[in-house]
């Protein structure tokens, strides 16, 4: 069975640092891009991924229009998207889940909490 | 952060410094598992600062709120985000981009705050940047100093005074 890979997908170097350092200790193999269109080029490039953590206000391409260019093309659609953002009004959930986001996270979080929701996804023990 | 000390004869600017120091609480118990403690009004931080700025608009009211912290209080806080012990040296870049980060969350908490009582709300990224405060003519500025476990911040609410 191979391993799990996931990406993160954050303007934020640290949030990248913090979310990958999060998924490696439940077993995830990570790698990360800066923002939307840098996340579809290494979706291209890579190997298959099964989680992209994803922040919602980045530049080039925000996390909105990411998941719906993922969910709008086709591929990758075993792929799980969590937004894991700032924003917080009930209106943006529901867009993010609409466009085909599958679980979505409020910034600031804890540790448990993120671990949480990666457990209700199927991911980690 | 005052009333007076923001000389705001309308409460949007009062609300927000409230909103913004709640903001800060929260993600220092969430993000940074940090104590805080809220000591109050002061004047503007007197030497250089590394500060994160956001600008804040709404439908009748553009403010920018701030972070602001000297260098080791800046670093203090940076190395609890990231888990970093004061033991292990910091990459160039990451004081900047993970201060900007705090800020980030603590403005989308307080959004979600006062989207209750403003509707529509509009926050920008954040912006980082090292210098000394001066009010331009025009400009209303409130600071709040706060204690983050061992570092000591300002928050900082600035708006163009009404006409």
């Amino acid at each position: 069975m191979r391993d799990m890979r996931a990406l993160v997908i954050d303007d934020s170097k640290a949030m990248r640092m913090i979310l990958g350092r999060l998924l490696k200790t439940v077993g995830f193999e990570v790698s990360e891009a800066c923002h939307g269109r840098d996340a579809l080029e290494k979706l291209g490039d890579g190997p298959p991924v099964d989680l992209a953590l994803v922040d919602w206000n980045m530049p080039e391409m925000n996390g909105l229009d990411f998941v719906k260019a993922v969910r709008g093309s086709g591929n990758h659609a075993a792929m799980k998207l969590m937004m894991v953002t700032t924003e917080s009004e009930l209106a943006r959930v529901q867009a993010a889940i609409e466009a085909g986001a599958d679980e979505y996270v409020m910034k600031p979080f804890t540790p448990e909490v993120l671990k949480d929701k990666l457990v209700q996804m199927g991911f980690g023990a | 952060m005052s009333a007076a000390l923001l000389r705001a004869i309308d409460p949007a600017p009062v609300a927000w410094a409230a909103a913004v120091g709640s903001a800060l609480e929260q993600v220092a118990s969430t993000a940074l598992e940090l104590p805080v403690t809220r000591i109050g009004a002061v004047g503007a931080p007197e030497g250089p600062v590394l500060g994160a700025y956001i600008a804040v608009l709404t439908p009748g009211e553009s403010l920018q709120i701030g972070i602001v912290a000297d260098a080791a209080s800046s670093e203090t806080l940076v190395r609890a985000l990231l888990r970093i012990a004061e033991s292990d040296e910091l990459a160039p870049g990451d004081v900047p981009d993970a201060f900007g980060e705090i800020a980030n969350m603590v403005g989308g908490v307080a959004k979600a705050a006062m989207s209750v009582q403003f509707g529509v709300v509009g926050l920008g990224l954040p912006l980082v940047t090292t210098g000394l405060i001066a009010a331009r003519e025009g400009i209303e500025l409130g600071y709040e100093a706060v204690e983050v476990g061992a570092a000591r911040v300002t928050l900082v609410v600035a708006r163009s005074r009404p006409r």
